[in-house]
Parts: C-alpha cells; sequence; structure tokens
C-alpha cells in the first residue's frame, strides 16, 4: 500500500498564465503537511489537482484516497440554510448528532438553526470546518481554514482540528508560517518549489 | 334595435346587484366549480410537467435542445388556433385543461429550467466532492436557486391559465362552465350578467393565485428549516 500521495511532473495552466510548472513530490499520508507560500503561487491550484476538482495539463498524481472533505476559500455554504443544515448536507443519513456536535465543539452550538446567512465571516468559516471534520474523510483539504478567526476561536479551532484529524491526511494551505508550523506537521515552502523546478 | 344602453357600458350598480343574485342561483358554484376544475387541473399538470422536464433537462441537455421548437412554437402560436385544434382532437370537457396546460407549460418549464441552470457551481462542485446524494442537492442546491423563477413564472401562468382556459370554454361552448355563461350573455347581449362573471372569473383567479403562490412559499419556507 502506498505510503505518500504522489505527485510527477505536475502542469497547469490558466489560459497563458502557468501556474504550476512540472511539479514533482511526494506528500506523506497518515499526516499533516503544511502547503506554503505567497498569495498566487499556485497552493489552491495544488489543492485542486490533488483532489481532483480540476483536471492537470500533464503529470500524474496517485496515492490520493476515495473519501475527501474540502474547506474551500469561499466556504462555499448554502445561505438560506442553517448551519446544522450545512453540516447535515454532507454527512451519510444527514446524522444531526454528529453535526450538532461538531458545530458545538466549534463554538457554534448556541447558533445551530440560524440561516448562515445571518453569520459573520468567522461563524462561516467555522461551519465549513465543522462540516469537513464532520464528514469522517480520510484526506482533508483545507484552504486557509482559520482567515477571519480572532486569537481566542483560532486557538480554539486549531485544536479541535488538530484533535479531529489525527492519524488523518491533511493538507493545509497557508502564507503564515506561523499558522503552516502550529499544525505540527510537514511544511512544504510551495513558492520556493515551484520557483527552483522553473529555474531548471 | 338596441333600447338599453347598458348593453354598450353597464353601470357598476347593477353588476354589484347581480353578483347578488348570480351567487344565489342553483347553477352558480357547480359552474364555477365546473372551470376552476379543469382549469387547476391543466395549470398542475403543466407545473408537475414542466418541473420534472426543466430537470431533465438541466441533467442532459440534449432533450432542452429538442424540447426548444416545440416550447417556441407554443409560445408563438395564437391560442385561439390551438383551440380550434383541441375542438377536433378532444372532447369539449377537456378541451379547457389542455389550452390551460398547453399555455402556462412553456413559461413554467423555461422559468424553471433557467432556476436549475443558475444553482451556484461553486456549491455544486462542492457536493460532487462531499458526494451528496442527488435528492438531497436538489433540496438545498437547486430548489433555493429555483425559487424566485418559480414564484415569479407561477404569478404570471396562473393568470394566463385562466384566460386561456376560460377561452377555450366560450369557443368550445364547454357545457356548465363559465365560458357558456360568458357565451349566452354575447348571444343574449345580457352585458350585465357579462360583466358580473367576468368579475367572478377574476376573483377566482386572484384568489387561487395567491392562495397558491402563499402556499409554495410556504413550502419552500418549510423546506429550508429541514
Amino acid at each position: 500500500m502506498n505510503e505518500t500521495i504522489s505527485v510527477r511532473g505536475l502542469s497547469k495552466s490558466y489560459g497563458e498564465k502557468r501556474v504550476i510548472s512540472s511539479l514533482t513530490l511526494d506528500l506523506p499520508l497518515g499526516a499533516v503537511t503544511a502547503l506554503m507560500g505567497p498569495s498566487g503561487c499556485g497552493k489552491t491550484t495544488l489543492a485542486f489537482l490533488l483532489a481532483g476538482l480540476i483536471p492537470p495539463d500533464a503529470g500524474e498524481i496517485s496515492g490520493v484516497p476515495e473519501k475527501k472533505a474540502f474547506v474551500f476559500q469561499e466556504d462555499r455554504l448554502a445561505e438560506e440554510f442553517s448551519a446544522l443544515s450545512n453540516v447535515r448536507f454532507v454527512l451519510p443519513g444527514r446524522d444531526r448528532k454528529r453535526a450538532a456536535e461538531l458545530l458545538a465543539r466549534l463554538g457554534l452550538g448556541e447558533e445551530l438553526s440560524r440561516p448562515v446567512r445571518e453569520f459573520s465571516g468567522g461563524m462561516k468559516r467555522r461551519v465549513a470546518l465543522a462540516r469537513a471534520l464532520a464528514y469522517d474523510a480520510d484526506i482533508l483539504f483545507l484552504d486557509e481554514p482559520f482567515k477571519g478567526l480572532d486569537e481566542k476561536s483560532r486557538e480554539e479551532t486549531v485544536r479541535c482540528t488538530l484533535e479531529l484529524t489525527k492519524g488523518k491526511t491533511v493538507i493545509f494551505i497557508t502564507h503564515d508560517r506561523e499558522e503552516a508550523e502550529a499544525l505540527g506537521g510537514g511544511v512544504i515552502d510551495l513558492g520556493a518549489l515551484l520557483a527552483r523546478e522553473q529555474e531548471r | 334595435m338596441v333600447t338599453d344602453l347598458d348593453v354598450l357600458l353597464v353601470s357598476p350598480v347593477r353588476v354589484v346587484g347581480r353578483l347578488f343574485t348570480l351567487w344565489r342561483e342553483a347553477d352558480f358554484f357547480s359552474t364555477l366549480f365546473s372551470s376552476f376544475s379543469r382549469i387547476v387541473l391543466g395549470f398542475f399538470a403543466a407545473f408537475l410537467l414542466s418541473g420534472l422536464l426543466a430537470l431533465l433537462a438541466c441533467r442532459f441537455p440534449v432533450l432542452e435542445i429538442l424540447l426548444r421548437p416545440y416550447v417556441v412554437t407554443v409560445r408563438a402560436v395564437p391560442v385561439a388556433s390551438f383551440i380550434i385544434i383541441g375542438l377536433i382532437w378532444l372532447t369539449t370537457g377537456s378541451l379547457a385543461v389542455f389550452i390551460s396546460f398547453l399555455m402556462v407549460f412553456p413559461i413554467l418549464y423555461q422559468n424553471a429550467l433557467q432556476g436549475l441552470k443558475s444553482a451556484d457551481p461553486k456549491l455544486l462542485e462542492m457536493a460532487r466532492l462531499y458526494r451528496v446524494p442527488r435528492l438531497r442537492r436538489l433540496h438545498m442546491l437547486y430548489l433555493p436557486a429555483v425559487k424566485p423563477y418559480l414564484l415569479s413564472a407561477c404569478s404570471v401562468a396562473l393568470g394566463m391559465s385562466w384566460k386561456a382556459g376560460v377561452a377555450a370554454e366560450v369557443i368550445g361552448m364547454v357545457d356548465g362552465s363559465i365560458g357558456e355563461k360568458l357565451y349566452y350573455a354575447k348571444i343574449y347581449l345580457d352585458t350585465c350578467d357579462l360583466f358580473a362573471w367576468t368579475v367572478v372569473l377574476v376573483l377566482a383567479s386572484v384568489i387561487f393565485e395567491k392562495a397558491f403562490l402563499f402556499l409554495l412559499k410556504k413550502l419552500f419556507a418549510g423546506s429550508e428549516k429541514l
């Protein structure tokens, strides 16, 4: 059985703009890997490629677990529905208990029935994260999951995330080195890596 | 020779007076129910079929292409042509159902399809990633997108179903219908009856429209709480 996700010669362009060029790397399974780098360096594109949301122009990806969860940069919540409905939406059997439990752990226990359109940016972020954590995926893509959270809820959310993703593959995207290191896994500076690949 | 000026324009007082006597007539409610049931049946048939076909056309774009000429034709052809065709093909009883169905189907179908297509592609992508069952996607992603389109289409279509349905009854002289009453009002130059029945029609149409839209909104609101 594979121990890593293998990326070989991966390239992706949007029109004329080449975002990822001949990227080769291995990502450990069952561990946290932070993809770090400045905005626009291709972190989100790589996560989308790994999750199979977009096809690569060239190269191969193998070893990605089937059951995936994703915290997207734009939350992607059904605004008219409650926080609870949004989390239950992705759960097998619309498991109410698990959805409520996860929302409560992320500090939204009192807001279960409120439509998410009434939520602040930070609250929406926590709903999106609760949805991903509740799903019990084998691999989680977390694209800046703590963006917009205040200091107190950020600490709590990081702790909860670490606890609930123990033993799972987590691809954590951030441009903040401190945040990348806080999760305690490997850190890949994608910006630097892609720059090196381009120089070759 | 016309001896009564009421033939040209009847006074509102007389119309109101006629309304008071009209509803006490033995066949008033059976006439109203007869037209109501036909028109509403046509509307509901169009509502259900347009929803189903819009869903299928959204899923299989080839169906949308296949249906397009029919939809455009139905919208363009005058209702009178369809009524005459319906008179040849159908019994007079089912004529109003058919015409009411035919006139509102394109409006409901096109709006439902447009609404389904306006569902947020990013949310749909998220649902695919999480492998959310299709029925659940329909409930949480497609229904909210369809809601404004459907409410506005129903508001137009409900009024139209009454107009077209009664026109079919008039031309088809459907027994015991409002259309028949209007026809006799024309034959006997009974403008007062014509106005009174028109008021009844407008009231029935408005009440049904308000009740249906109220229930539809409740249904949408209820589904958002699930």
